[in-house]
């Protein structure tokens, strides 16, 4: 049975840290409890969604013309627009884009697809600072670490382990004390902010109609990060873009709510091309990259398509009891949580690379929490389901010679009826098959915290019984 | 008088019959007609979630043929409804024909406290239970199959029965099928923080309407030489009657 | 070929042009406040400082004391009619506030101790001020210093973010296109990234007020 591995054995890491389980289970408390607040606002969340996800559903229909759109208005606005296919194609753009403008130092906002290309090794490489902004991504930046949940990237880390990490980085005296840390952070980043050539940020909706680039956050290291470097570089996969406003207001409507609790986020930004003629301030030069890496033939496969309705709002990994016990860290690669154990193994496949992501969707007890709270209506079970099917040969702890005597056993009603008679009179207890090979380690890992049930007589043996004397009652 | 052929799911056949006797005796009492089709084996859940969906549809074709015939099919599972529901329209997409017969079939087929209370319009079966009582809200009835009031409305009407809420009751139990072996240390986690909650609640009895969940739990109090029994709704409402 | 070129042909293989109807948009609950009491309402909800005056003369009163009470002694402020007709020069001069220059260098601008602005619009459903960059109003004056106060004048109220794409198009400069940065704000700056506590003024101002003149 396909029970172990690398991913297997850091779950199990996971499980076992009581300081990590007792932090993740307090932050996914608060971020359920303030989504329920802010949906909460709507007079009809349902229909909100309904809406939201309409929004995604025909954006993605609608695609090429979207983006061609979109290529026309940020250019006329005054921007650049790149494409990309691959994560490495993009991180060039970017590169490149550095170096003939110049750029020594780099301040970034949050951003998920540049956490997927790998961007930021590529920039060091090239001799150019990178310092991530948002105060969770610089957190885990310090610790080497990749963040382990899309909004919330150091989640995992508790007040003593950042002070420690602030301690070691910047010599800052220890503290336990949650706003005296976020301040060292403030003065440190202010200095990277006033000095850097160039801010790049990814991108929460590209809206086609005007040419714009939507950002939400709350910290305002977005907004320092396009208003203060000469440079502004978004990136952005291919599925961000809408054609309207009112799509974009849809999404809007809904993410902040599903992911904070906050009906707007501090600071929604709308920025069009770079600065204007006479104006004092924001990015002299912009540029959008489009990235691909994989998305395409996502949206080729119909029954796969709806996970990039996501709108990295986060709801499902608050809500997920397998993501909840472990963190993100447990995880390989960038995407974790449900969105991610259906997006990590589709885009593995649809870039034409081995597939370490293949676990993802048997690590999961199919309770549908997360499907429930997606304002954009990604079934996440069922494309689970379905990854499951196309991953059985390596990833089923049901060997198919094995499914297959299951089924011929149930086609079977005397033979089965058989079977469990004897198992019943040898061993109703299972002791003796918690021994047996195959069956017996999945019986034992059961007992391990659990008594085993005991065989009985069957129901249908009884019926016959039944037919004959009525139990009490009318009749 | 309405028929209900009796679904009754592989692990409650083996392992907890009482539950099916149960479901039995107040169906019974509540003037419907059983039938208990001869030959059910396993609705092929277990092979569906372990992925292998075509040993699954092989199943689902056999177990979809015993039951055609019903005018209702009632089972004291959610997750074993669900299957029907949901996981054999997927099974057969590819297959249109398959596909609407198990779509017609799906919709009559319903999940025990389901039938009671959206079919019968029944919500008080005169039973008597005397303990304070928390329901867990299984993934697959509740979220799945949208059945949470049911439950809970033939809960309240049972006489000496109090019933409190547990901090958490949608919480999933992490039994999840092979999830509870694939990954078992995760299943165990989660399974603990259930039965914290439920140890929390000062309950003296913890009523489910899902099998699985209730062997996990069950299960898991036991290990811990916890008290509290673990009950199938159907054996608290045929508790006492006519008492 | 070239990347876009690819990666359009591919997506255009599989999509097409999809027909589907609009759909009514989101409503947010009715509140039955009027614009104000709602703006009110949900901008303190966000540790917004909300100082309502009834006419412009009341809300010069009402600056003066906010900046005698903050000790400012320096300011970036907007070059704005609204900020004009409120007579914010005369404000800033009595109280000895010095303006630093829009071309000041970058760390005199940072070192201001508020920001002040006027604002194109205010959302109610969120309790958000909405500022526009142009000439004269740099994105800098809400963002740098650790106060930011935004005068709210009346008729400006965009009622939901549902009413935002119209708002937002009504903001075509003459050139035919947006503002090149169009800011929706909703209280201070904040985080919750260290175990969910909530600070305010990680990078962005620690404090934000709205002078709202509800007529």
């Amino acid at each position: 049975m396909k029970m172990t591995g690398p991913f297997h054995t850091r779950c199990e890491q996971a499980v076992a840290n009581a300081t990590l389980r007792k932090t993740l289970k307090n932050a996914a408390q608060i971020f359920r409890q303030s989504r329920a607040e802010g949906l909460g606002t709507l007079a009809d969340p349902e229909a909100a969604c309904d809406r939201a996800a309409e929004a995604k559903r025909r954006s993605l229909e609608n695609l090429p013309a979207i983006l061609e759109l979109l290529e026309q208005n940020v250019i006329a606005a005054g921007g650049h627009v790149h494409w990309a296919r691959t994560g490495a194609e993009a991180n060039r753009i970017v590169a490149d884009i550095a170096r003939a403008e110049g750029v020594r130092s780099v301040v970034k906002g949050k951003s998920m697809i540049t956490e997927e290309t790998g961007l930021n090794q590529l920039l060091k490489d090239q001799g150019i600072e990178v310092n991530e902004t948002d105060l969770g991504e610089w957190i885990v930046q310090l610790a080497g670490e990749k963040p382990s949940h899309i909004v919330a990237p150091a989640l995992h880390k508790n007040r003593h382990e950042v002070s420690q990490l602030f301690h070691e980085h910047l010599g800052e005296p220890i503290t336990d004390d949650i706003p005296t840390l976020t301040l060292m952070a403030r003065r440190a980043l202010r200095e990277k902010f006033l000095v850097a050539e160039m801010g790049i940020t990814g991108a929460n909706i590209l809206v086609a109609e005007t040419g714009s680039v939507l950002l939400i956050e709350n910290e305002g290291n977005i907004r320092m990060s396009t208003t203060l470097p000469r440079v502004h570089v978004a990136v952005a996969s291919l599925e961000k873009a809408v054609q309207t406003l009112e799509d974009a207001a849809a999404i809007l409507a809904v993410l902040p709510r599903s992911c904070t609790g906050q009906v707007l986020s501090s600071y929604t930004t709308v920025i069009t091309g770079p600065r204007r003629a006479g104006e004092r301030d924001g990015a002299q030069v912009f540029h959008l990259v489009l990235l691909d890496n994989g998305r395409s033939r996502i949206l080729a496969d119909p029954e796969m398509r709806s996970i990039l309705h996501c709108i990295r709002c986060g709801a499902c990994f608050n809500f997920c009891p397998a993501y909840t016990r472990v963190g993100g860290l447990a995880y390989p690669g960038t995407y974790s949580g449900p969105m991610g154990s259906i997006l990590a193994p589709l885009l593995a496949e649809a870039q034409g690379k081995a597939n370490p992501f293949a676990a993802f969707p048997y690590f999961c007890t199919t309770c549908g929490a997360c499907r429930d709270a997606c304002p954009v209506r990604i079934d996440h079970p069922r494309l689970l389901m379905k990854l499951r099917a196309r991953h059985a040969d390596t990833e089923s702890p049901l060997p198919a010679l094995a499914a297959a005597a299951f089924a011929r056993l149930s086609a079977s009603p005397r033979t089965w009826k058989m079977a469990a008679g004897v198992a019943r009179t040898l061993d109703p207890e299972l002791k003796l098959a918690c021994r047996m090979p195959g069956i017996g380690k999945a019986l034992s890992l059961w007992a391990r915290k659990r008594r085993l049930p005991r065989l009985k007589q069957p129901f249908a043996a009884r019926w016959a019984d039944r037919s004959q004397t009525q139990p009490g009652g009318r009749a | 008088m309405p028929t209900v052929d009796l679904f009754i799911p592989c692990l409650v056949d083996q392992f907890l019959p009482e539950v099916a006797e149960a479901c039995a005796n107040v169906l019974t009492r509540l003037g419907v007609t059983l039938r208990l089709p001869s030959g059910q084996t396993c609705c092929g859940q277990p092979v569906y979630k372990a992925g292998r969906f075509p040993e699954a549809r092989d199943i689902a074709r056999r177990h979809l043929a015993l039951f055609e015939g019903a005018e209702a099919v009632v089972a004291p599972s959610g997750s074993c409804v669900h299957m029907m529901r949901h996981g054999y329209p997927e099974l057969f997409e590819g297959e249109p024909g398959m596909r609407e017969r198990a779509r017609a079939l799906g919709q009559r087929t319903y999940e025990f406290c389901e039938y009671l209370v959206d079919v019968l319009g029944v919500s008080d079966v005169h039973a008597n239970y005397v303990a304070r009582a928390v329901y867990h809200d299984s993934c697959q009835v509740g979220r799945s199959l949208g059945v949470k009031a049911q439950p809970r409305a033939l809960l309240d009407a049972v006489g000496g029965l109090t019933r409190v809420e547990l901090e958490f009751p949608e919480d999933c139990c992490g039994f999840g099928g092979p999830f509870a072996v694939q990954h078992a240390a995760v299943s165990e986690a989660i399974l603990e923080d259930k039965i914290d909650d439920i140890l929390s609640s000062r309950a003296d009895i913890v009523v489910t309407a899902e099998p699985s969940c209730l062997l996990n739990i069950r299960g898991g109090l036991q290990k811990l030489k916890a008290k509290q029994p673990v009950l199938h709704i159907a054996q608290v409402l045929d508790s006492g009657v006519g008492a | 070929m070239s990347a876009r070129e690819d990666i359009l042909d591919g997506l255009r293989q599989t999509l097409g042009h999809g027909d589907c109807p609009d759909r009514p948009h989101a409503k947010a609950k009715a509140h039955g406040k009027d614009d104000w009491a709602l703006l009110r309402e949900r901008a303190e909800l966000r540790g917004v400082r909300y100082i309502p005056a009834k006419d412009l003369e009341a809300a010069r009163g009402e600056l003066t004391v906010l900046l005698t009470e903050l000790g400012a002694t320096s300011a970036l402020v907007w070059e704005h009619h609204d900020l004009d007709a409120l007579g914010l020069a005369e404000i800033l001069a009595e109280l000895k506030i010095k303006v630093i220059p829009h071309d000041a260098p970058l760390d005199q601008r940072a070192g201001a101790d508020v920001g002040i602005t006027s604002s194109q619009a205010v959302l109610p459903e969120s309790g958000s001020v909405i500022v526009s960059a142009g000439p004269g109003t740099p994105r800098q004056t809400s963002l740098l210093p650790p106060v930011h106060i935004a005068l709210a004048l009346p008729g400006r109220a965009v009622p939901t973010i549902t009413d935002l794409p119209a708002f937002i198009r009504s903001q075509v400069r003459p050139d035919g296109f947006l503002p090149s940065a169009l800011h929706i704000i909703t209280g201070p700056s904040s985080t919750a990234d260290i175990e969910k506590i909530v600070v305010k003024g990680v990078h962005g101002p620690t404090v934000c007020a709205m002078i709202a003149v509800e007529g």
